[in-house]
């Protein structure tokens, strides 16, 4: 039986690693404090979410290039959105002088109290 | 175990693990490096998939250009004098990474039959899935929003140079 698994690796394989993934990214953003690693758990989601879509590419049609082409333009979106972030996570460690997210919080606070 | 069966077994077997790793490592930089094996990992996944352009794409988005873009931003951010004692202290450690490396690929070079075998694994995977006719594809069906997306990636550079903090 384990013979048979080994030997024909379907799509369902494949989106299992991408879930599994997603849940590690999706942990990664909400108990890390550290905001570039908060950006790196997003960026797991997003190479989750490729795999999902690149799988189901492959599995429904092999002519077929929509997900390829869905995922590049995702690819696109992504590095965008980690260019912002780091570009924020500059302005905010200039200004509170750190990247923990908790910190900057109750500095804010701080700062609008007074 | 076909060779196909074994390299998703690896690839994602490494893909978690690192992923996991990633998270767990205090210090950020080890993070990013972590960071980048779950890349690579998730790159050959594509791969195996038959999706090869997806495939250049996120090794040259993900494993190349996203690396030197954090690895920037934590050098500006970490701006103490420790650190530089410590990266002097991990010179011999970067020099052995680097030898290895030469070795490796001077183990590749020589032995022509390993390279031979390690190409044959990654071009029988599917052979429907043609390079020239997805880049057809995309500028055929999609040119407008392949346009948007420069744009759009221009308009991010100017705005975030133009900006003054």
């Amino acid at each position: 039986m384990s013979h048979n698994i080994l030997n024909c690796i379907t799509t369902y394989y494949y989106q299992i690693d991408a879930i599994l993934l997603f849940f590690v990214g999706l942990l990664g953003v909400v108990f890390s404090r550290n905001l570039i690693k908060i950006l790196l758990s997003i960026e797991f989601m997003f190479n989750a979410i490729n795999l999902i879509f690149v799988s189901f590419s492959s599995y429904i049609s092999n002519n077929s290039y929509l997900g390829y082409t869905v995922v590049i333009f995702s690819t696109a979106i992504s590095a965008l959105v980690l260019a912002v972030g780091l570009y924020f996570t500059n302005i905010l460690n200039q200004k509170f002088g750190t990247i923990d997210v908790n910190k900057i919080y109750s500095k804010y606070k701080e700062i609008n109290k007074c | 175990m076909s060779i196909n069966s074994f390299f998703f077994i690896l690839f994602s077997v490494l893909m978690c693990i690192s992923s996991i790793f990633s998270l767990l490592s205090k210090k950020i930089i080890y993070t990013l490096l972590w960071a980048m094996v779950v890349f690579l990992m998730v790159s050959g996944l594509f791969l195996l998939l038959g999706a090869k352009y997806n495939s250049i794409v996120q090794f040259l988005i993900y494993v190349i250009t996203i690396p030197v873009l954090v690895g920037v931003s934590i050098m500006m951010i970490k701006q103490n004098s420790e650190k530089r004692i410590i990266m002097l202290n991990s010179f011999w450690k970067i020099i052995g990474v680097a030898i290895l490396v030469i070795l490796i690929g001077e183990f590749f070079s020589l032995n022509k039959d390993v390279f031979e075998i390690v190409k044959a694994c990654f071009v029988f995977v599917n052979p429907y899935s043609d390079l020239d006719s997805f880049a057809q594809n995309i500028l055929e069906r999609y040119p407008i929003l392949l346009l948007e997306f420069g744009l759009g990636l221009i308009i991010t550079v100017i705005g975030l140079s133009n900006h003054e903090s």
